[in-house]
């Protein structure tokens, strides 16, 4: 995804208007790009201001004495300094008083039926997310420590005649000889072909096939995991073909659909 | 246009447990927040419950407010503007939403503020930046945005209640967002 797009997600989610997947890659986007940060900034105090816009309203001064008496120190207790008269005034009173202490209760038990259900709906959801996440959990783990290595090189990919708007950016780890790739905004392939990434040698010697897949016609994304790469100064660059399904032991044409050199 | 800032920014004071910092916090915004509120909850009852809430998690929460990232009114609005949310989608039925919403148009009337004071006066020329640059928006991109940020609602809702393709109805709130963004951002930012 380039810039422009994170952008483009940041302004939806200031207004809340993003998935959570989409939330996730962008948080995850901007805690390395300062731009989009700001950005992301920018939007939220844009979308937040639109509240300005409406008439004030004065809220019911109990709301500020309940406000403040939630933040404050709770006062002492004083005692009665002279013994109270009690009549069939105090009665009333105490009748009135306990009429309204039950409705408060009744308001209260609404109250927290409303929370419990909320919070019901709350734990089915945790409890579904986390079923999905455990299910990614052992790909995400491997992601995390490709990005994570000190001496992880990151570099991009463009997109060419074939896809100019498609992009890919690789992770790639000389100490492991790991690499992972992201490809973004990739036609989907037809059913009878698969996408093949290639490396590119730096000695002549022809492309190594490293790898294929498949892409998502909803989201337009893919990747892959290299494993057992070159050594680093074999490595000229990277680029992806459209071949047979299945792939081919070397490439069949050169229209590349996405390519770039490495700076390694 | 240059966004004026109010004279005095709270938030710092409140961070350290000023108590009186913290009541003039509420003084200068709670009418403010009252009003997003009642046209995210729709009952008085449950934009007064909100507005407790949101300013209590204020007072614990005033310590994370960074000013290099955005004004302590749009951190409190969002404060505010997610408590909302999350209680609007805990109601477990249409009847009890469209029945609150429903009501809605009665509650704005009352209790409209008056102005005083500096930092009011600010607040005042803030809002009137924002409804202008709100006006200057096409119709389809105000409604859009409005129901994504003000009814909670996702791309996909936002395009079934407006009949309108999802990839039509993502491209207005991102125009209509560019748009706020580059009309209220302080000057000193361009």
């Amino acid at each position: 995804m380039t810039h422009e797009q994170y952008q483009d997600l940041a302004a939806l989610e200031a207004v809340g208007a993003t998935t959570e997947a989409e939330s996730r890659e962008l948080e995850l986007h901007v805690t390395t790009c300062e731009a989009c940060r700001r950005a992301l900034d920018d939007f939220r105090e844009a979308a937040a201001l639109q509240a300005l816009a409406l008439e004030p309203v004065e809220p019911p001064s109990t709301v500020r004495d309940g406000v403040i008496d939630s933040v404050s120190p709770s006062s002492a207790f004083e005692l009665p300094s002279q013994p109270r008269v009690i009549d069939v005034r105090w009665w009333a009173a105490a009748a009135v008083l306990f009429l309204a202490l039950w409705g408060w209760r009744e308001l209260g038990i609404r109250a927290v039926r409303e929370t419990v259900i909320a919070q019901q709906a709350l734990v089915q959801r945790l409890l579904e997310e986390n079923r999905v996440i455990a299910a990614h959990g052992q790909k995400m783990q491997e992601q995390m420590e490709a990005l994570a290595a000190p001496d992880t090189r990151t570099f991009a990919l463009s997109g060419q005649p074939m896809a100019p708007a498609a992009s890919a950016r690789v992770f790639l780890q000389p100490s492991s000889r790991r690499a992972l790739v992201f490809f973004y905004n990739m036609p989907p392939n037809p059913p009878d072909k698969s996408y093949e990434l290639w490396i590119i040698r730096g000695d002549k010697a022809p492309p190594r096939a490293a790898g294929t897949f498949n892409v998502d016609p909803q989201t337009r994304q893919s990747s892959v995991v290299i494993d057992d790469l070159p050594v680093g100064t074999e490595i000229k660059g990277f680029a992806v073909t459209l071949e047979p399904r299945g792939g081919r032991p070397a490439p069949t044409n050169s229209n590349y659909y996405v390519a770039g050199n490495t700076s390694l | 246009m240059s966004q004026p800032q109010p004279t005095s920014t709270l938030l710092p004071a409140v961070a350290r447990g000023d108590l009186v910092a913290f009541e003039e916090l509420y003084d200068r915004y709670s009418p403010v927040i009252y009003a997003l509120l009642l046209r995210i909850v729709g009952t008085t009852e449950d934009a007064q419950e909100v507005l407790q809430e949101a300013f209590v998690k204020a007072w614990s929460d005033a310590r994370i407010f960074d000013p290099g990232r955005g004004t302590e009114v749009a951190w409190l609005i969002s404060i505010a503007r997610n408590r909302g949310i999350d209680r609007i989608r805990a109601r477990t039925t249409r009847s009890e939403r469209e029945h609150d919403a429903a009501r809605e148009i009665s509650i704005r009337t009352a209790n409209v503020v008056t102005t005083t004071g500096p930092d009011a006066l600010i607040l005042e020329q803030r809002r009137r930046a924002v409804r202008d640059a709100l006006e200057e928006l096409p119709e389809p991109q105000r409604t859009a945005l409005e129901l994504a940020y003000f009814n909670g609602l996702s791309q996909t809702q936002i395009a079934e209640r407006l009949q309108e393709p999802l990839g039509t109805i993502k491209t207005r709130m991102q125009l209509g967002m560019k748009k706020l963004r580059e009309r209220l951002r302080p000057e000193s930012n361009r």
